[in-house]
Formats: C-alpha cells, structure tokens, sequence
C-alpha cells in the first residue's frame, strides 16, 4: 500500500497549495491561435517539439512589474529563447481594462522595457478562461509533446519587492530545466501570485 | 552585485512611490498597548492600516490574489518580536477568484520582548517598515516606515494600558478589544 502511495506521489509531482486547475496538469495543452501586437499570429501547436512557457501578464500590475523593471522577466526570455524554448506571453486584458493597450502603446510600452518574447492579444478572454488563468503573472511549462508540465506561480515569494527575485525559488526555471535533462518535474502545480486576469 | 541591488531598491523605491503620490491614500500607524516597558517582559504592539473607501487590504491569506503585508522591524539587538496576528477577515469575490481582507481599517497585533540587560533609562526605538497592497479592481502597492518608541518604567512603577488601546482593537477589527486578541492568541 505504501509502495502504492510513494509510487502515485512520484508520478504526479508536487503541488503546492493549489485550488482546482482548467486544465489539469499532464493534460494536454488547449490549442489556441492569438495574434500579435505586431499583427503576426501565433498557433500553439505549431510549436510542439518544443518546450513552450506561457506568461500571463498585466504590465500595470505591481507583481509583473517587479519582473520587468530591473529587467529579469526580459533576461530570462533571451535566456530561454537561446535554448530554444518557445515563450510566449499572453495578455487576457479586456479594453478598458488595466493592461489593455492599443498597438501603438503596446510597442512602446515593449521597446521601453526592451521585450523581444511576443505579447499575444487575448481581448475576449478566451484562452485564458482555457487555461484557467487567474493572475498575472500566472506561468504555464508545456512540454514537447504539448502537455502541461508545471502551472502556478513564477516563484516561491509572493511579494511585489525586485529584491526577493533573487532569493525565491524560480519555479518555471526549474521545470523547465528538468525537462531539458529528460527528468520528471518535481513541482508540477503551485498557487499562482499577482493581480487578477482583468477579463471583461 | 551590490550595484544591481541598489538599483532593485531604487527602481522598488521608485514603483511604490508612484502608487503612494497618487490620489489614492492608505496610510499606517505603530502603537503600544502600554505606557513604559519593563526590560525582560513583552509589550503589546499594534499596526494599523487605513484603507481608502471602496477599497480593501489583504489578510494573512490573500486568497487568489494580491498579498499580505509584510513587516520588518529594525531595532536593537535582543529585541524579539512575535508572528503578527490578524482580525477575523471579510471574503470578497469576482468571476476570477476569491480573496481575503479587510476594508477601511484594520489592526494587526504582536508583541514585543525588550531584553533585561539594557541600560537604565533608555527609550526603546523600533522602526517598522511596512509593504502593503490595496485593491479593488486594480492593485496598488504601498511602503512606509513607522517609528515606536517607548520609555523604561522606572523602578516600582507601574506600567499602565494606554486609554484608547481597547478603542483601538475593536476599530481594527477586534470585536471584543483586547480580550478577543488575546484569546485569538491562544
């Protein structure tokens, strides 16, 4: 019973603190096509055979901030990018909502914080309720195979401080690393922190 | 190293302060529940938080959303200091989630343990920085130090509950005033 048990634990990883998910993990990812604020559509399954991390994001909201103004969110997106992992940042906010921009401010707002992952329009809300995106940031790892490896928070410190980046545990790194190494994910599903999807 | 964290702090610095210059005001407050400390004992400490109309500040756990606040205290060494405690919480829902917190005011306790080898005649001094969030459908963060300070008792005399202490509690979100935060203690 107990080999049972530590079996069943091994396969579906570690959850932390986590509420019912849309999609659960080790399911398959929901294919979606959003466009881009350079008008260039995106297809999630175009992208199987990689590793694929989608970020939701806010950029008013004081917990996406603390990523992207020293520059970490738009370091860790070269980095990853390098490795040839695909990342793709979503944004759910409804117009006239917080983090809603027109294409004009969205460049702007981009070449201001020098982010070169593509930010895809989600104006309906749609592929974030699929995913059951609640936060921003709210982070998914899809592995190659289109499944979600890991959802949840960026990392372990629910703060809006740049200084706790470095000290947190990097929950999206992590996952991804392990896949990289052919490994299992060790922490699949954490509660996600941040401001609420703005959805209409 | 040291040049990249001064600059997070700045930049830190730089992103609170944009949401306190706004319009929208929260402001904090430290008290002490008593009038002098005795070196060796503990001191009841309270933090307020005023939240502005229509929006409301976090309990310990957030829910889906935003954050509790997070307290550090500077003071001398030896001074120890307890896990805040937090009223009764209100629950608060939309399409997205649900979150946990408090609207207008509210009151967090602690206490304080002044160390018995202190010098005579001292004042104690702590300074309280604080980051909090209030929300409502948008999320504002906020930082500020607050300062305590309190004097010895002296030899024989009595320390005292100050007179708004219990008025204080119970605005804060503990109903029943000290009483209650104390049972909460338990």
């Amino acid at each position: 019973m107990l080999r049972g048990s530590l079996a069943i634990l091994a396969i579906v990883g570690i959850q932390v603190g986590t509420a019912q998910a849309a999609v659960e993990t080790g399911a398959a990812a929901p294919d979606f096509t959003l466009t881009d604020v350079a008008g260039n559509e995106h297809t999630l399954h175009d992208h199987l055979g990689s590793i694929i991390i989608l970020e939701w994001t806010n950029y008013d909201c004081p917990f996406v901030r603390k990523f992207y103004n020293p520059g970490v969110m738009q370091e860790w997106q070269k980095a990853m990018a390098d490795q040839g992992i695909v990342w793709l940042t979503i944004c759910s906010s409804a117009p006239g909502t917080q983090g809603h921009f027109s294409q004009e401010v969205w460049k702007q707002r981009m070449e201001d914080w020098s982010v070169v992952a593509p930010v895809l329009l989600d104006e309906s809300g749609d592929v974030g309720r699929a995913f059951g995106a609640r936060v921003t940031p709210h982070m998914y790892v899809i592995d190659t195979e289109g499944r979600i490896a890991y959802q949840g928070a960026i990392d372990s410190i629910r703060s809006v401080n740049p200084d706790d980046i470095e000290r947190a545990d990097n929950y999206v790194k992590a996952a991804v690393e392990a896949l990289l190494a052919g490994e299992e994910v060790e922490i699949t599903d954490t509660t996600p922190y941040g401001c609420t999807v703005k959805y209409e | 190293m040291k040049k990249i964290l001064i600059i997070y702090v700045f930049i830190f610095a730089m992103m609170l302060s944009r949401a306190s210059a706004d319009v929208i005001k929260s402001t904090i407050s430290i008290h002490a529940g008593v009038n002098a400390f005795q070196p060796g004992y503990t001191v009841p400490i309270a933090l307020r938080i005023e939240v502005p109309e229509n929006w409301y500040t976090y309990a310990e756990d957030p829910g889906d959303a935003g954050m509790p606040p997070n307290i550090t205290l500077n003071a001398p060494e030896g001074v120890e200091i307890g896990a805040w405690r937090f009223p009764p919480h209100e629950t608060f829902s939309d399409s997205v989630g649900t979150y946990y917190g408090f609207k207008e005011e509210v009151v967090l306790l602690n206490e304080i343990t002044i160390p018995v080898d202190v010098p005579d005649d001292v004042h104690f001094k702590g300074i309280f920085h604080v980051v909090w969030m209030i929300c409502k459908d948008i999320c504002l963060p906020f930082q500020d130090r607050v300062t305590l300070t309190l004097p010895m008792a002296s030899d024989g005399e009595a320390v005292v509950e100050v007179d708004d202490w219990d008025a204080l509690l119970e605005a804060g979100g503990w109903a029943d005033g000290e009483e209650n935060a104390e049972r909460a203690a338990d």
